[in-house]
């Protein structure tokens, strides 16, 4: 088995006046685990079902492995597919869910008619051919002892897995699934995206993963594509998104607690937020009014003596979760809602002892986790890094 | 003092529950009335007729035990009437079935003219049976009915449906047909919402997208319960065939369309035998429960897988 290329050029999908996928252009490497990461709605699952075949765009084409597939039927393209909902056949058992792939695929219609195997020693040869390969399969997933079971008969993650089987049996180029772990609990979920990560591995299959959850796509993919309003706003490994934004709105849907925003206005390439300075500068940024987009780590807090420039703010809710604490501060003084930051456990009670941190703590904005952003959302080119000095010596912590 | 406020509280409440019974009873009331006037009082009526030799207009009876019975059982006309409603309902099930499974089939695959071939098809089940025959009677008819020009033309013989007693049956089961496959087709049409699409979209991936693929490994299977509950009710119609016949064929030629709820009409409205018609009622009630009794099973056995 050996993955094929995806090559997706100028993909538009029209649902009647409704518009869901607007230009879409994207390629998937060879061998590659590729998320389509997104909030619902997105147009996601519609962009995997045109890879699939299962619908045809209003514009635009896809070739798999240099064959432009934009009008061949899904059997037709080499592709296999994992469901939200399994989609197992469930009147068939588990043995004959990965065998009816492979039936259609090897024997002609007549080949296929009820009895035609007592009559033809090749279509008998056939057959058995077809149970060593299931049986194969089910030895690298763990199935054997579950064959003769129905569908109603498995668990979630076992149904994953006899899913997961009737996909490979067949043995495809490019392997599609659309949120395949969403309906099972945490536990499972993490388990089975362990295996998925193993038989995208070992099998070197093209993978084109569909996913609401930043998490699962971060610990997945080689590259994500973050999808939002039918577009692709940004493709990347998971690094580049979660440290280059290029929207605001990768900034917001990724990082597993929500990025900070504050409005700052840029005066000779330094940052101020309301009456603060932040201590940050962005090179060659031109004045004007922008939105920092901040991470939750990127906030450090400090003694409130110390020297270094920083914000002080309100704090308005304390939240413990074993080795973190997680602090909530009215950011109304600088024009937002609220400042989220965390701290670890004991350098939170430090503070505390301190008296640094009780109605108000005071935050250090570290660059490294920090972007600034056009009022339109635009990533701004401009390099972000800290003037503070400490110690005598000058931080620069670019991105 | 609290065990005794328990108590009071205790038994407070088992006096609200009593009284949400009584509610509750009276609630059910007038469908227990209605039904037992509707439905229980004519089947136990029945049962006592058919030991009666009773007939309509008369006011005395005498009882004679199972004796209507034993003429039922000895008449070759009885006979003759169950053959004929088995034979109709052995052509117009298993055609039906398969025509209405086919066209639920093609009609749901439409998707702009899907309420149009809805409407045609179900047609039939909303127009009096009646009225149809006649148009029935005419299309079917040997000497000006426009099938027999048809065969005519093409150098077939010209048929003749309802005077021919080797083909009046199958006259009215074309009619039967024609009437049952719009039933079926709404009832798979609802039965083919329930499949998932997703299901559908791994079928033609795995290759099961030419039609009599999809219907043989997927659809059909999936309508399995859709199709015992058609089967049965169909079943059911089928037995029931009643108003063809007395338009059509009046039980003719020679006994040939005669069947079962023709004869009890026949028996007790024509030959005023009420107590003989009643046990030929208790009859086909008898096989009509067993129809129905046969469709729970086999639906129950559904539900448990």
């Amino acid at each position: 088995m050996h993955g094929k290329d995806i090559k997706i050029t100028g993909i538009r999908k029209d649902f009647g006046a409704t518009n869901v996928l607007k230009s879409i252009d994207l390629h998937v490497r060879k061998g590659e685990f590729l998320t389509l990461l997104g909030p619902s709605g997105c147009g996601k699952s519609t962009l995997l079902r045109l890879i699939a075949g299962f619908d045809v765009p209003t514009s635009g084409s896809i070739e798999i492995g240099g064959r432009d597939v934009t009008r061949l039927a899904p059997k037709e393209r080499e592709i296999a597919m994992v469901f939200q909902s399994y989609a197992l056949y469930p009147h068939m058992t588990a043995r004959r869910n990965m065998s009816v792939p492979l039936e259609m695929q090897r024997l002609s219609f007549a080949q296929r008619l009820p009895g035609a195997a007592l009559v033809s020693g090749k279509i008998r040869q056939i057959r058995k051919e077809i149970a060593v390969d299931v049986e194969r399969v089910c030895e690298q997933l763990g199935l054997a002892s579950l064959l003769d079971r129905k569908p109603a008969q498995l668990s979630g993650g076992q149904r994953q897995r006899v899913a997961v089987g009737r996909a490979l049996v067949r043995e495809p180029s490019v392997f599609l699934m659309d949120e395949p772990l969403s309906n099972l609990d945490a536990k499972l979920r993490n388990q089975l995206r362990e295996e998925l990560a193993d038989l995208q591995r070992r099998t070197g299959i093209t993978f084109v993963f569909v996913t609401h959850d930043q998490k699962e796509a971060m610990a997945l993919s080689d590259r994500i594509a973050l999808m939002q309003g039918g577009q692709v706003v940004q493709c990347g490994t998971p690094d580049e998104i979660y440290r280059v934004p290029n929207h605001v709105s990768v900034a917001r849907f990724v990082g597993s607690v929500a990025i900070n925003e504050i409005p700052v206005a840029i005066r000779n390439e330094d940052l101020f937020a309301g009456p603060f300075a932040l201590g940050l500068r962005a090179a060659g940024a031109p004045d004007g009014a922008y939105m920092l987009a901040i991470r939750a780590e990127a906030l450090e807090p400090v003694p409130q003596s110390s020297d270094a420039v920083c914000l002080q703010l309100p704090v308005a809710h304390v939240e413990y979760s074993g080795s973190e604490v997680f602090v909530r501060c009215s950011g109304r003084d600088i024009g937002t809602e609220w400042i989220r930051f965390q701290v670890p456990v004991e350098q939170f009670a430090q503070l505390r002892a301190g008296g640094h941190l009780g109605d108000t703590v005071s935050l250090r904005l570290r660059a490294h986790g920090a972007h600034v952003f056009t009022l339109a959302g635009e990533r701004m080119p401009a390099v972000l890094v800290n003037r503070y000095e400490t110690n005598g010596l000058r931080h620069v912590l670019s991105v | 003092m609290s065990s005794a406020s328990n108590a009071a509280s205790l038994s407070s409440r088992e006096v609200i529950r009593r009284r949400h019974e009584a509610l509750a009873y009276r609630f059910c009331g007038p469908a227990v009335l209605l039904l037992g006037l509707t439905v229980i009082a004519p089947v136990l009526f029945v049962l006592v007729a058919s030991l009666t030799d009773y007939r309509l207009g008369r006011t005395t009876f005498q009882w004679i035990g199972l004796g209507n019975y034993v003429t039922m059982f000895s008449s070759p006309y009885v006979w003759q009437a169950l053959r004929n409603s088995a034979v109709y309902t052995a052509i117009v099930v298993p055609l039906s079935v398969f025509l209405a499974l086919f066209v639920a089939v093609l009609i749901h695959g439409r998707t702009t003219s899907r309420r149009f071939y809805e409407i045609v098809y179900f047609l039939p089940v909303a127009s009096t049976l009646t009225a149809m025959s006649i148009v029935w009677s005419y299309v079917l008819n040997g000497r000006i009915g426009p099938l027999a020009d048809l065969m005519a033309s093409m150098g077939l013989p010209r048929l003749d449906f309802f005077s021919d007693d080797s083909l009046a049956l199958s006259g009215l089961a074309i009619i039967g047909i024609w009437r049952l496959v719009g039933y079926n087709v709404v009832l798979f049409l609802a039965g083919l919402t329930t499949i998932p699409a997703e299901v559908q979209d791994a079928a033609s991936l795995d290759g099961m997208d030419n039609f009599f693929d999809r219907l043989r490994y997927v659809t059909w299977p999936l309508l399995a319960p859709t199709t015992v509950l058609v089967i049965v009710l169909n079943c059911i119609q089928a037995f029931q065939v009643f108003d063809t016949v007395a338009v059509l064929t009046n039980g003719g030629p020679r006994g040939a369309t005669n069947m079962l709820l023709y004869e009890i009409n026949t028996q007790s409205f024509g030959s005023l035998k009420i107590g003989y018609g009643s046990a030929l009622t208790v009859l086909y009630l008898i096989l009509i429960g067993g129809f129905s009794i046969l469709q729970v099973a086999l639906s129950d056995r559904k539900g448990e897988s």
